[in-house]
């Protein structure tokens, strides 16, 4: 069953098996995300429960055309970590306070599936450059700013800053041109 | 309204990955709420965020089954998100829903700001500032990464001019002399990396106006 379909259901009637299914295949890779932010493991434990319960309270709340389930799981925990980690606030708001504007969003010739867009970007990552690849993870997956990736490698924030542009600009051409 | 500038890729990526200095986020996030293009491109990014996830190995979790009884959460409704307000919705909470009955506070003629209060060790300074009309500020330079998203009228300097909702980056390494609009002056949300950035900006012009 897609996880599309397991949301569905979780959202429809709180189906505890396919919130187990979800729970299963994302529960312990959100909880090792959290430890590579550099979070202890009763706080990633508690940081990944707290984001999969948001995937059971939020399931009506998620649309297909914001992204995957994948993506829309991501931006729960990145939200998540940045509101218990640094205390801050989390300023950028989930896709799902859109949905209103969704379809107006995505003109149908570029409305490409959730799972074809998975794989054209994973190909997209694998091509990428090591430099290029090492600063998107080391933004992404251990959440350093662009200032603390250039202390780690020694570099200058400017050849950080380029990297990261120039990735994304594969990444992007990847999956179309962005809109002018 | 046609937004002309938008934030570089380098920063939509540090914005989706939850990686930039408080501040700057801020600056991000109120940019989204009226640009269309800045929001999609986001959404490809969580994408790519999502894919990476893939690479990580997993660590061992026990799952907690959620009582059946966990109220659903309401979307936010679209009533909420069309107040009339020219104060981006983030902000709101901060300033209220109208940049006029911002308390102000003056700075030197023509200058006011308001300070926006983020978290203790958020390593950067977000402050919105209102320039009168035609006023000249002094070339300055920026010792970090300054992020500026334009609310009200306009402004340039010798690289361009800016209009409501353009997002303006200065690096450390520029200076520029920005003018503000001669008819309309303008209001603008300003992010600096590092803590107290803009507070050195504002005193340096301060000194400037007084000879201090
Ligand atoms: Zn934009």
């Amino acid at each position: 069953m897609p996880d599309i379909e397991k949301l569905e259901r979780i959202a429809a009637q709180k189906d505890a098996q396919a919130y187990r299914a979800l729970f299963e295949k994302f529960g312990p890779i959100v909880k090792a995300f959290m430890m590579r932010q550099g979070v202890d493991a009763a706080t990633a434990e508690e940081l990944a429960q707290e984001t999969m319960l948001s995937v059971w309270r939020k399931a009506a709340l998620y649309s297909e055309d914001k992204g995957s389930v994948a993506t829309w799981i991501f931006a729960i925990a990145r939200n998540l970590r940045i509101d218990y980690l640094r205390r801050e606030k989390t300023w950028v708001e989930l896709p799902d306070n859109y949905a209103q504007e969704a379809s107006s969003d995505t003109s149908p010739d570029e409305a490409v599936s959730g799972e074809q867009q998975r794989s054209i970007i994973r190909r997209a990552l694998d091509e990428l450059p090591e430099e290029q690849r090492q600063v998107v993870i080391l933004s992404f997956i251990e959440g350093l700013p662009h200032r603390e990736i250039a202390n780690r490698l020694n570099l200058p924030v400017g050849t950080v800053k380029s990297r990261i542009r120039l990735a994304y600009l594969k990444l992007r051409s990847a999956v179309g041109e962005p809109d002018q | 309204m046609t937004i002309k500038r938008h934030p570089n890729p380098e920063n939509l990526m540090s914005c989706a990955a939850g990686s930039m200095p408080e501040a700057l986020a801020a600056v991000m996030a109120c940019h989204m709420t009226i640009c269309p293009r800045c929001r999609k491109e986001l959404a490809f990014l969580d994408s790519v965020g999502a894919a990476l996830l893939e690479d990580i190995s997993p660590t061992p979790l026990v799952m907690k089954m959620p009582s059946p009884n966990v109220p659903a959460r309401q979307p936010k409704s679209i009533a909420e998100n069309s107040i009339k307000s020219d104060v981006p919705a983030p902000l709101r909470k901060f300033v209220g829903n109208r940049l006029a009955d911002i308390n102000w506070k003056r700075v030197t003629p023509g200058i006011w700001q308001f300070p926006i209060p983020l978290a203790k060790h958020s390593n950067s300074s977000l402050k919105l500032i209102k320039v009168g009309a035609g006023l000249k500020l002094p070339d300055h330079g920026h010792s970090g990464l300054e992020l500026t998203l334009v609310l009200q009228g306009a402004f340039s300097d010798e690289f361009g001019s800016y209009e409501v909702g353009d997002v303006v980056e200065m690096g450390e390494d520029v200076a520029h002399a920005p003018v503000a609009a001669e008819e309309t002056g303008c209001i603008c949300l300003i992010a600096s990396e590092g803590p107290m950035r803009f507070h050195g900006l504002l005193a340096r012009i301060v000194q400037k106006f007084t000879g201090f």
